[in-house]
């Protein structure tokens, strides 16, 4: 009798999981559109803010840095250098930043329905990841632009694009639960984030650096992925690929802390909200 | 509404078990753990700061296998300790590092050996432990020193049945033949030691009633496959001269003291489980390691050291549990190991870290990939996945042919070359008759061989 019945029961639990996998896709996925809808909505330039707003960050710094501080980036142009960090910083901080709202923000749908709460800061950095793919086009707009060459190691982006997302949403897990406790946890990211983005090199060549300082900068995972897709992109040679481990490992850890940390605080939700 | 409800599963979408927190939180743990051990290898690695001679070893035998010149190994100054060894898991690690880079390989090093932390929680549970004694072991695990830093400081394959040994328990008390199998067969890719090593885990599983099976099989199997394909038993012969070292300390320190203390402490709380099986293999492998002289001429931080951590933890948790006392203690403990560590990281790494990387890099930016090269057991393995590698001592002797590259970095030692050696190779920089020099700025040597130097010539 056990013998019989145990494949079936197997079969059964795969497809009860994977039943509930599509539903969690599902859901992620009409959750991250309707992000993208709801905030561009009654707006006259609509999702064409995703392309102004990196565009003209980057047309300022790369005035003050390529302009009057003569920075020099070659042979990749100043703004072109720039506008690729900057790209893949936003979609980051951009991502944390959606992320900490997700849950605290969406009170009377969570008293309404139940569905997993994961799924909100999820959705929320996927659908930054919207606005980052219309950012792309502007940087890769601009690289035609300044006719800078690019190699055929970009196709390792979405590999490395991959493995941001997963950081991503790991931080996002964590300041999404923590901000349903403590609200101040919203402040305290956009000042954390400025702060990173600084020992990030985003509008500088980590090149440039001492190297003790390289050595600093370069265990930030958020610094190397940086590092890595503008190399993969500009360069055709990573730099320091050493540290492409490292980021690997602080992903898998945050990613998976960020989800626990949440699933730990995700009962107390109903109580504090 | 979003549920199973209709269809009559009571568990709501996505809480299946293995979005349960515990679960993450344990993964969480041990990638925390191969994050930091990660990191600082590979920081120590970008620091030019001394590896043992064991990475540029393996690095050797990659190079020579994936050139389809295994036979080398034995030839190979650098990995005859290798091919003695008879670990077929080097010709699975070859491709993977020589396509992904060294830095891989402390990767899955450190998330090898940090998953053995998770069977040891699994065993420690399904022998009936408190989820605290068995995070408390599990912790103490990741936090052995030798464990850390036979791999943070070097690489050594054989460190990985460290982990290999506990998931064999952790599927032989689980019943689970087909992953107890499987691990089986993995471990003989580990070499000669670790055979020996699944020998005495199949003792301390035979001396237990309820997996005796498990035991039965693992013996049997492991001194068949020894009688098949390694060559015979070797009786390590006494090898300690009594010299006690900064290494010595540490060793009695971490390894034997504990071992004692903790003995003690289990006789004097009269456990009932006491006597069990897995004192022998720590026993055994202590006694080894004494009678082998891995107490005096390595570090703590070998192997070998590490190979008791398993046994030791499952004679520990087979004992019963930790209690609120001995739970303090064993936090102590590992407070202290953390504070040792600290201090050894200083002592070795921090302190005579190089000053002049940016001129060793550049320097050996001008020694072509063809080339032969003599240098100091940190700065080899940045040539990567080679073949062309000769350390500066004379411990080996072979003939270092004309045309080989010699880059020398005299003010930092690597802990084997002797003074002699280092004035040797720069008296030899400084003959134009006998070399060539090529770079020399902030203490670094750059130079090629007009001649051949032969072992004879070489000092000690």
């Amino acid at each position: 009798m056990h013998n019989a019945s145990a494949p079936w029961g197997v079969r059964q639990r795969v497809v009860r999981r994977l039943a509930g996998v599509g539903l969690w896709v599902e859901l992620t996925r009409n959750l991250a559109s309707r992000d993208v809808e709801t905030r561009y909505k009654h707006s006259l330039l609509g999702l064409y803010w995703a392309i102004i707003n990196p565009l003209v960050t980057a047309a300022i710094f790369g005035f003050v840095f390529g302009v009057i501080f003569h920075v020099s980036t070659k042979p990749i142009p100043y703004v072109v250098f720039y506008l690729a960090g900057l790209t893949f910083w936003n979609f980051f901080a951009n991502g944390v930043m959606s992320a900490v709202g997700s849950v605290s923000g969406n009170a009377a749908l969570l008293a309404k329905i139940y569905f997993p709460r994961v799924v909100l800061p999820t959705a929320a950095v996927l659908a930054r990841f919207i606005d980052f793919l219309f950012s792309l086009m502007v940087l890769i707009v601009f690289i035609i632009i300044y006719q800078v060459p690019v190699h055929w190691t970009s196709l390792w982006l979405p590999v490395i694009l991959v493995m941001q997302i997963f950081f991503t949403m790991g931080i996002g897990y964590m300041v999404a639960a923590l901000n349903v406790l403590y609200r101040d946890v919203t402040q305290l990211m956009g000042l954390l984030l400025m702060v990173w983005l600084y020992f990030s090199p985003v509008m500088y060549r980590l090149s440039g650096v001492h190297q003790n300082l390289q050595t600093i900068l370069l265990i930030n995972p958020v610094g190397t992925m940086i590092e890595l897709e503008r190399n993969v992109i500009f360069t055709g040679h990573v730099l320091h690929p050493e540290y492409l481990w490292v980021a690997v490992a602080w992903t898998g850890f945050v990613f998976l802390a960020g989800i626990a940390l949440f699933k730990r605080v995700e009962p107390l939700f109903a109580e504090v909200m | 509404m979003i549920s199973k409800e209709n269809s009559g599963i009571t568990q709501p979408v996505g809480q299946g078990a293995l979005l349960q927190p515990e679960r993450f939180a344990r993964w969480a743990w041990i990638w925390a753990y191969a994050a930091i051990v990660t990191t600082m290898a590979v920081v120590r690695y970008s620091l030019f700061v001394t590896h043992g001679f064991s990475l540029s070893g393996y690095l050797t035998a990659f190079s020579l296998i994936m050139q389809g010149r295994a036979t080398d190994l034995a030839a190979h100054s650098l990995t005859a300790f290798l091919f003695h060894q008879q670990a077929w898991g080097l010709w699975v690690l070859a491709p993977l590092v020589q396509n992904l880079g060294i830095a891989f390989l402390f990767f899955l090093s450190a998330m090898v050996i940090g998953s053995g932390g998770l069977a040891l929680y699994g065993i420690g549970r399904v022998w009936g432990r408190s989820s605290r004694t068995a995070a408390a072991l599990s912790s103490l695990y990741l936090l052995y020193p030798p464990l850390i830093a036979a791999n943070v400081y070097d690489f050594h394959l054989t460190t990985w049945a460290v982990p290999l040994i506990l998931w064999l328990v952790w599927f032989a008390v689980r019943g689970r033949w087909l992953g107890f199998g499987i691990l089986l067969l993995i471990g003989t890719g580990l070499g000669i030691s670790v055979t020996g090593a699944l020998v005495l885990t199949g003792i301390g599983l035979l001396l237990r009633r309820e997996v005796w099976r498990f035991g039965l099989v693992a013996v049997l199997f492991a001194l068949a496959y020894w009688s098949l394909i390694h060559r015979g038993l070797v009786i390590p012969a006494w090898a300690w001269q009594g010299h006690l070292s900064l290494r010595v300390g540490l060793y009695l320190l971490w390894v034997i003291l504990p071992l004692l203390a903790a003995i003690a402490g289990v006789i004097i709380r009269k456990r009932n489980n006491i006597v069990n099986g897995w004192w022998v293999p720590t026993a055994a492998i202590v006694v080894f390691n004494i009678a082998r002289g891995t107490v005096s001429d390595t570090s703590p931080f070998t192997d070998h050291s590490a190979l008791i951590g398993p046994f030791f933890a499952l004679a520990i948790l087979a004992t019963g549990e930790l209690g609120a006392k001995l739970g303090k203690v064993a936090l102590i403990w590992s407070l202290g190991w953390v504070v040792l560590m600290g201090g050894y990281l200083y002592h070795s790494t921090w302190r005579p870290r190089p000053a002049n990387v940016v001129e060793l890099s550049l320097a050996l930016a001008k020694v072509p990939p063809t080339a032969f090269l003599v240098s100091q057991s940190y700065i080899l393995p940045h040539r990567g996945v080679t073949d062309r590698d000769f350390p500066t001592t004379a411990l080996f002797g072979v003939p270092i042919p004309a045309g080989t590259y010699v880059l020398l970095n005299p003010k930092v030692s690597d802990g084997y070359s002797s003074s002699a050696v280092l004035t040797q190779w720069l008296n030899i920089a400084k003959s134009p008759g006998k070399s060539r020099l090529l770079y020399h700025k902030a203490g670094v040597w750059l130079f090629v061989l007009n001649r051949s130097v032969l072992p004879s010539e070489r000092k000690r």
